[in-house]
């Protein structure tokens, strides 16, 4: 199990810097070296013996075996290579950060980073399980995306976050997906599983899809052509996290990914076709571009990429020796690459400058890191005696030959060549004009070496790039061994490690590139005239901007489009869709049929009459809308003809129910009209009145064809049930009302609940609103001063008990006749506020003191009551109950649970239409009204003058 | 017979009744706002009620965790004739997660602004009343009755604090919703008039029987069904009114407003397979046809709107609003396959962009209160005085919810994915968009961080008002976020419970054999009465 | 009867539909009403046009009106009222903060960031309001 620790122990002990941060720089530092270095620890004392004896050791972590989510590991040749890069030179980086950052304020912060990435690159390449490869992968994304952008005041760095966040996370997102697909196609996740059903993996159809997007990860983290630009604009790193991330770790997991692959997906010609280019132009490309940067990080970013583009290029080929001197150049790469990138880090920290132009001279200045810096420098242009030259060399030869190539055989190595020319020119440019060259500009500090700890890292790596380069086989030959085993597995080729291979092609190739690279070097002013500042801008990183660009601004169009809030619109395109689906399962012939004509009825006077009395109200309400009182009137009229149109089909409580809504709503927006225009002007820009027009008469069409095809058709519901059991078992003959409160009761509680919640948020609506009540009419004429006749005064105080009386009477018989609960309300209603009407709100406030709210409220827990109770006799909510119990000059009542229940909806109703009445009638208020003048004394209101 | 089922709808109701009774009595008849003193009283009130929904959820969890189905036949009745409450895997979850989320909506909306109307507490309540209600009824008028509860209650939340941009933001909403209404009952309307029952699994059995002739009338019923829940889903094209709305209200309503789309999807998983499959699915559930045909790509024009829009979002607030339009149709794209893995993928999703989401609204109402004029508007301002936990939230918020790995949106792409695979006639169509659109989103949502959290000027003081920030305000974003946390850690037992739910609801056998067939003893001999 | 009954529907909800489309906020309110008419019509027939049926259980008669329909359209009525009781109080309301009755949002809310209306009919708007408010 110990192989979690190597990768779990950084990843969650990352949080230790943050926490300790106050305690100073030292302190930070120290705890993030030594969980790195615990982390080392294991894995040399523990894994280093197994791996070189050639045991694999696994781990798991069930996360979600269920869905095919879970973090394996492996601790093999491969992975153990990986872990040494990434945990050595990971050391070595905290102490050169310690003194780079210096008394940087978010040191803590930069350690956390640091470690979070550590432990997600070790996930990467310990990683069994394709998923939890994805999972770190993209951790190392986000993570390199935080110490990308650490210095994040200025713009440039800002950007080379966001870019290189963009660019891996795309890459993470297909390398998902290609998981996904090739996962499918063994049903495993598991790599050994993938390795060992190479043959099924790569016959099947979705083989090249898989691979395609795989790739796509593989490049974009390798900053693989056209995904490089990333990596240049990522140089805003502070430059240890470029010389650990972009140099040695976390650009090497794309093509660590490749090899760690090539057993399952590689060696077929789709693979050789797509990786061998890309890896070839990238190296010759970015080489070449490099010679013309001047910023070193920027040249040595361009040089990081074209060495990747080697690498992956070998790998693509996944001849066996190709894989070998892949594996090689990885760690020599690493090694030299790594200490360049601290080698300009000390440069900047001392000069203060990182551009060539203006360095110069700093060979008498810094002795020691020109030394350092030459040496690596020379490695990297591939100079016999270094590691470089080992790797170029294998390289070179593994080019020659490629059989897939056929007839171009010639191309590989001409290309490799090249960039091996451009190499050297831009290794030569690097060393000559930072260190060698006479300075530019005369500094009035000069800088020196700096402190000699900060040095040590770098000469750790430049002093493994000299051994490995004079005893290559002493110094790498095990390791390269059981790495190259471990991915070859029997293919393992014969091959030796040695600093001379005798007189062959690949000699011939490093001459070559020596030659022209140095002569090209030599030219290095007219090569620079003569290019301009053409390709430096690379091209790619303006198509993924212009594309951003362009994406936001589409985003911006089509968003202002389509989200104007225009109410019309918004409902045009409802009904439009409804039109559209909802006709859909008609479009197909046979089902055309289904509105043939069936059972219908002969035409009837009464109803054909409140029929064309229906849609004649309605078409006068549409013609006349723009008169906004003559509209009400109509639409009233087709009220009242639907009303009719109950009455006459036999639905009393329906009829009753629909002319008091009727009456309620009319009266409400009077009320409300009163405070609007009274014209609805026509509108200065035309409304797409044809279009909206045409929409309507089509919705009118599919209601009626919808109503007509149901009402033809032969109907057997269920309503027998209730005819039979209402009496027996619901204890009212009324069968519509027994629904109501005892089938269907949880309807009625939730319509109640629902007026309720309409009256609270009126009252939320209409708090402290005043609105300037009108003087006089839409003709012009003044309202009557004469707000409150004394006729009607003195008829409305008797005629209200009277009504309350009749309201009662309603409410008790609403279970066996026509009633109940509701209109019994609505006339209760009507009666109180002809009492406002009458008299004035002052009057009758003063003598409705209680708060309608609270008889809101106590009408809704009067109903839910009622439900809850059949829950003490071990019934189901709302379980009714009724007897006959005898009261005096009444007789014999039956009483049914289902009335208090009809009782709470009488309360909550009068409360509802109550508030709702009470704060419409006040919103005119007065003028001379002060901001709350709620039961404000009688005097204030002007009818009890009246 | 396990009452919890109408517990879950009485418990709030009754809260909702007291709370209401307490303000008005403390406060007397009409004040703009509520008290301090009378907000107190609530606000306890409220949390007894928020605590026992919390806890009846969780036993209804409990019961339906061995996968049986709980019919409550509310008034005894035998079904199909009377209403019925149906317990189920997806319904449990459904009341669990929306009273979890509702605790921490209280919990924010503590402090200023539960104080900036009346009844907050009374309205929230009841909103859960009403989801509780839609969440648990087996009847489709029911459902109509409890939808109109959610909505309106929701109208009262939205228009809670008042201004003139709520109010024209909410006229459309109602307005819409209203048409969706008359829908509805058109819909039900018509199935009633072809199959004489509103019993959802009732009308299952009769549309299996059904007249070939009637079929067209009754796809035309169950299409226009569909339509009313996905324009409460906002789903594209009928998504447009949603930005807006969510923009407008109180941080915690919006907060609470990221269940609501999922109440439209919960009802077309819950009615489809059930009610319609018969006529829907001539091939079977998982085949492209009639309702998959407009549904998927709806979803996919959701998603693809929603990362244009956040792409050209002006402020954080709008830019979450469409990240709810994304999960709606992420959400939509494992729904609308209609098989179980992607049942699994959308229920695992939908919890996911809830929890999410609804923290990142609230922390997108942290940073508008600390970047004084400028708001939430995404320029570049001054360092909010809590940059560090903010930007902590921000990284892993935006992080769960444009899907990086480990967190939980991660899982839920994955799961949307691999569903996707399955089907050969969506996979494709669907991995570009994902892949795309989370391209888009990840490089937008990396853009808005960096604007907020990197490119700031000074420190300013922020003028301290009764909004300026105080430490416990991150509390209930802190709790979100550690329940996004948990989905992605307990990954395991929640795919598991996923998957279970996502079998039972395409299971329409079993769940229309329980809200048929057993009768459990009524005191009252009815069968001889049924049909 | 049924065809005549169907085109009566059709006729109302295709003017509901028509002023629900118009950019007022009265209009809509007129447009809403008349489509819920239509629609608690239609969900009234849906149990059949069933003339002089007893609504009533009394002795002796055994054919009675689908009482479901009916139960479903009084709930749906009931809640229609608290629907329009509020849409009419928000219309109110809006009418007197934005200082207009226009239901098409932004391009009449007078914020300045929009610069999507032509100056000339701003000005004939606000003509057109004036009159309104001498009226």
């Amino acid at each position: 199990m110990s192989v979690l620790l190597v990768p779990l122990l950084p990843l969650l002990l990352g949080w230790i810097p943050l926490v300790l941060g106050r305690r100073g720089h030292v302190t930070t530092a120290w705890s993030a070296g030594l969980v790195a270095a615990a982390s080392f620890a294991i894995l040399l004392g523990v894994h280093a013996p197994a791996v070189f004896a050639g045991e694999v050791a696994f781990a798991w972590v069930r996360w979600a075996p269920s869905l095919g989510l879970d973090l394996a590991f492996r601790m093999d040749g491969l992975a153990f290579l990986f872990c040494l890069l990434v945990l050595g030179i990971g050391l070595l980086v905290i102490l050169y950060a310690y003194f780079y950052l210096g008394d940087t304020k978010y040191h803590a912060r930069f350690y956390a980073f640091l470690l979070v990435f550590m432990g997600a690159m070790l996930g990467v390449v310990t990683s069994e399980h394709m998923i939890g490869l994805v999972v770190f992968w993209e951790i190392t994304s986000v993570s390199s995306f935080l110490l990308v952008g650490f210095n994040n005041d200025t713009e440039a760095a800002r950007r080379g976050a966001r870019r290189a966040l963009g660019v891996t996370g795309l890459g993470g997102l297909c390398l998902l997906g290609g998981v996904i697909v090739i996962g499918h196609l063994v049903d495993s996740f598991e790599l050994s599983v993938w390795i060992a059903q190479r043959s099924v993996i790569v016959a099947n159809a979705w083989y090249p899809a898989g691979l395609v997007l795989i790739l796509l990860g593989a490049f974009t983290k390798s900053a693989q052509m056209p995904f490089h630009f990333w990596l240049p604009g990522a140089m805003s790193a502070p430059t240890p996290a470029s010389a650990y991330l972009h140099s040695a770790t976390m650009v090497k997991a794309g093509v660590f990914l490749l090899v760690r692959l090539s057993p399952a997906l590689g060696d077929t010609s789709l693979w050789f076709f797509i990786v061998v280019p890309v890896g070839l132009v990238t190296m010759m490309v970015a080489a070449y571009i490099a010679m013309f940067q001047h910023d070193i990080k920027g040249l040595l970013a361009y040089s990081t990429i074209s060495h990747l583009g080697l690498i992956t290029a070998l790998f693509g080929i996944s001849e066996p020796l190709a894989i070998v001197a892949g594996l090689l150049h990885i760690i020599n790469h690493a090694t030299f690459k790594a200490s360049l990138f601290m080698a300009a880090g000390i440069v900047d920290h001392e000069v203060h400058t990182r551009d060539l132009r203006e360095l110069g001279g700093l060979r008498r200045l810094m002795p020691v890191t020109t030394v350092l810096a030459s040496i690596a420098a020379a490695a990297m242009a591939g100079v016999p005696l270094l590691n470089g030259f080992l790797s170029k060399e294998m390289a070179f030869q593994e080019t020659l030959g490629l059989s897939r190539l056929g007839e171009m055989q010639w191309v590989a190595p001409f290309v490799v060549t090249l960039g091996g020319i451009f190499s050297v020119a831009y290794s030569l440019r690097f060393a000559w004009e930072a260190f060698f060259a006479e300075p530019k500009v005369q500094r009035e500090h000069p800088p020196h070496d700096p402190p000699r700890w900060m040095q040590a890292p770098v000469f750790v790596l430049v002093g493994l790039c000299v051994v490995v380069g004079v005893m290559p086989a002493v110094a790498v030959g095990g390791l390269l061994e059981v790495v190259a085993t471990s991915v070859l597995g029997d293919r393992m080729p014969e091959y030796h490690l040695a600093i001379y291979h005798g007189v062959n092609t690949a000699l011939f190739m490093s001459i070559m590139a020596f030659a022209v690279g140095g002569l090209i070097f030599s030219w290095r002013r007219r090569v620079l005239d003569w290019q301009g500042g053409g390709i430096l801008e690379p091209t790619a990183a303006n198509a993924y901007h212009n594309f951003f660009g362009r994406v936001i601004r589409i985003g911006r169009v089509v968003t202002h489009q389509l989200h104007d809030h225009s109410l019309s619109r918004y409902s045009a395109v409802l009904f439009s869709l409804l039109l559209v689906v909802g006709s859909s399962p008609f479009w197909p012939h046979e089902a055309r049929d289904a509105l043939v004509l069936r059972t219908t009825t002969a035409l009837q006077a009464a109803p054909v009459a409140f029929c064309s009395l229906l849609a004649f109200g309605a078409i006068a309400t549409l013609v006349f809308h723009r008169r906004r009182i003559w509209a009400l009137l109509f639409m009233g009229v087709s009220g009242l003809a639907s009303a009719l149109l109950f009455a006459d089909y036999s639905a009393p409580d329906l009829a009753l129910t629909q002319i008091s809504v009727e009456f309620g709503t009319t009266v409400l927006i009077l009320l409300a009209l009163y405070y609007l225009p009274w014209k609805t002007p026509r509108e200065p820009r035309a409304p797409a009145r044809t279009m909206h027009a045409v929409i309507a008469v089509l919705c009118g069409t599919g209601i009626a064809a919808l109503t007509y095809g149901v009402l033809t058709r032969p109907l057997e519901s269920i309503s027998d049930f209730y005819v039979a059991t209402s009496k027996t078992h619901g204890g009212g003959t009324n069968i519509v009302n027994v629904i109501l409160v005892d089938y269907r009761g949880t309807d009625t509680l939730g319509e109640i609940t629902v007026l309720a919640i309409a009256a609270l948020s009126i009252t939320g609506m209409l708090s402290g609103f005043r609105a300037r009540r009108p003087t006089v009419d839409s003709a012009g004429r003044a309202w009557s001063p004469d707000t409150h006749p004394h006729l009607l005064a003195v008829m409305a105080r008797p005629l209200l008990s009277l009504v309350l009386l009749v309201a009662v009477f309603v409410l008790l018989r609403g279970h066996n006749l026509p009633g109940g609960g509701f209109i019994a309300a609505l006339m209760t209603a009507v009666a109180l506020i002809l009492q406002f009407l009458a008299n004035g709100y002052g009057f009758a406030r003063a003598r409705l003191r209680f708060d309608f709210v609270k008889v809101v409220a106590i009408g809704l827990a009067l109903a839910l009551f009622t439900g809850l109770g059949s829950l003490l006799f071990g019934q189901p909510f709302l379980t009714s109950n009724y007897g006959y119990f005898p009261i005096p000059l009444v007789g014999d009542v039956e009483l049914a649970t289902a009335m208090l229940f009809d009782l709470g909806v009488y309360l909550t109703v009068v409360g509802v239409i109550m508030i709702m009445a009470i704060r419409l009638g006040r919103i005119g208020g007065v003028e001379d009204a002060e901001p709350e003048p709620e039961l404000v004394p009688a005097p204030a209101e002007p009818g009890e003058a009246g | 017979m396990s009452h919890l089922l109408v517990f879950a709808v009485a418990v709030p109701m009754l809260t909702a009744v007291v709370a209401i009774v307490a303000e008005a009595s403390l406060d007397g008849g009409e004040v703009r706002a509520s008290s301090p003193r009378a907000l107190t009283t609530v606000r306890a009130i409220s949390w007894v009620g928020l605590l026992a929904l919390l806890a009846v959820a969780i036993g209804m969890v409990v019961q339906v965790e061995g996968g049986d189905i709980v019919v409550y036949r509310l008034g005894n009745w035998p079904s199909p004739f009377a209403i019925v409450f149906v317990l189920d895997r997806m319904s449990a979850l459904m009341v669990a997660m929306t009273s979890l989320l509702a605790v921490f909506v209280a919990l924010a909306a503590r402090g200023p602004f539960e104080a900036q109307g009346r009844y907050f507490h009374g309205l929230l309540q009841l909103q859960l009343m009403g989801l509780s209600g839609a969440f648990l009824t087996g009847d489709l008028f029911n459902l109509f009755v409890f939808f109109e509860i959610l909505l309106i209650a929701s109208y009262g939340l939205l228009l809670f604090g008042g201004g003139t941009e709520r109010l024209s933001a909410g006229f459309t909403y109602i307005l819409l919703n209203l048409v969706g209404s008359g829908l509805f009952l058109v819909a039900v309307g018509t199935l009633y008039g072809v199959l004489g029952t509103l019993n959802m699994a009732d009308i299952g059995v009769r549309a299996a029987a059904a007249d070939p002739a009637d079929v067209p009338l009754l796809r035309t019923a169950a299409l226009l069904l569909v339509i009313v829940f996905a324009l409460k889903g906002a789903v594209a094209p009928i998504h447009l009114w949603l930005p807006k709305t969510y923009g407008a209200a109180i941080a915690p309503v919006a907060a609470l407003f990221a269940v609501m789309t999922k109440v439209g999807l919960y009802a077309i998983v819950r009615t489809v397979p059930v009610s319609f499959g018969p006529l829907l699915f001539p091939e079977g559930l998982g085949a492209t046809n009639l309702l998959t045909q407009w549904l998927m790509p709806g979803a996919l024009l959701t998603l693809v709107l929603a990362t244009l829009g956040a792409a050209a979002a002006p402020g954080l607030k709008q830019f979450v609003c469409f990240l709810v339009l994304a999960s709606v149709g992420m959400v939509g794209l494992g729904f609308g396959l209609f098989t179980p893995a992607g049942f699994t993928a959308g229920i695992y999703y939908m919890v996911h962009s809830t929890i999410v989401l609804a923290a990142f609204f609230l922390l997108a109402d942290l940073v508008a209160r600390e970047r004084g004029p400028l708001r939430d508007r995404l320029t570049a301002g001054p360092q909010p005085e809590h940059a560090r936990e903010l930007s902590v939230l921000f990284l892993l918020l935006a992080a769960a919810a444009v899907g990086l790995p480990p967190l939980s949106g991660f899982i839920g792409k994955y799961l949307v994915l691999v569903a996707a695979w399955e089907l050969p006639w969506a996979r494709s169509q669907i991995w570009i968009t994902i892949i795309a659109t989370s391209f888009v989103s990840l490089v937008v949502m990396s853009r808005v961080g960096s604007v907020l959290f990197w490119n700031v000027g000074v420190v300013e003081p922020p003028e301290s008002d009764e909004f300026a920030v105080q430490r416990r305000d991150f509390l209930p974003t802190y709790g979100l976020l550690a329940v996004a946390v948990l989905l992605a850690a307990l990954a395991e037992p929640v795919g598991r419970y996923a998957e279970a739910t996502a079998l039972q609801l395409l299971d329409r056998d079993t769940y229309i054999d329980r809200v048929m067939n057993d009768r459990e003893p009524t005191p009252r001999a009815l069968e001889e009465a049924g049909r | 009867m049924e065809a005549f009954f169907a085109a009566a529907i059709g006729i109302v909800a295709a003017c509901g539909v028509y002023l629900l489309l118009r950019p007022r906020t009265f209009s809509v309110v007129l447009g809403l009403t008349l489509l819920s008419y239509a629609v608690n019509l239609f969900l009234f027939s849906v149990g059949r046009l069933q003339h002089g049926k007893a609504p009533i259980l009394t002795p002796g008669v055994t054919d009675y009106a689908d009482p479901i329909p009916q139960a479903l359209v009084l709930t749906a009525i009931v809640i229609g009222l608290a629907m329009t009781a509020f849409v009419v109080v928000l219309a109110l309301r809006m009418n007197a903060d934005v200082g207009h009755d226009h239901a098409d949002g932004d391009a009449h809310d007078d914020a300045p960031t929009k610069g999507v209306r032509p100056k000339g009919d701003r000005t004939k708007r606000a003509r057109t309001k004036s009159q309104e408010r001498r009226s």
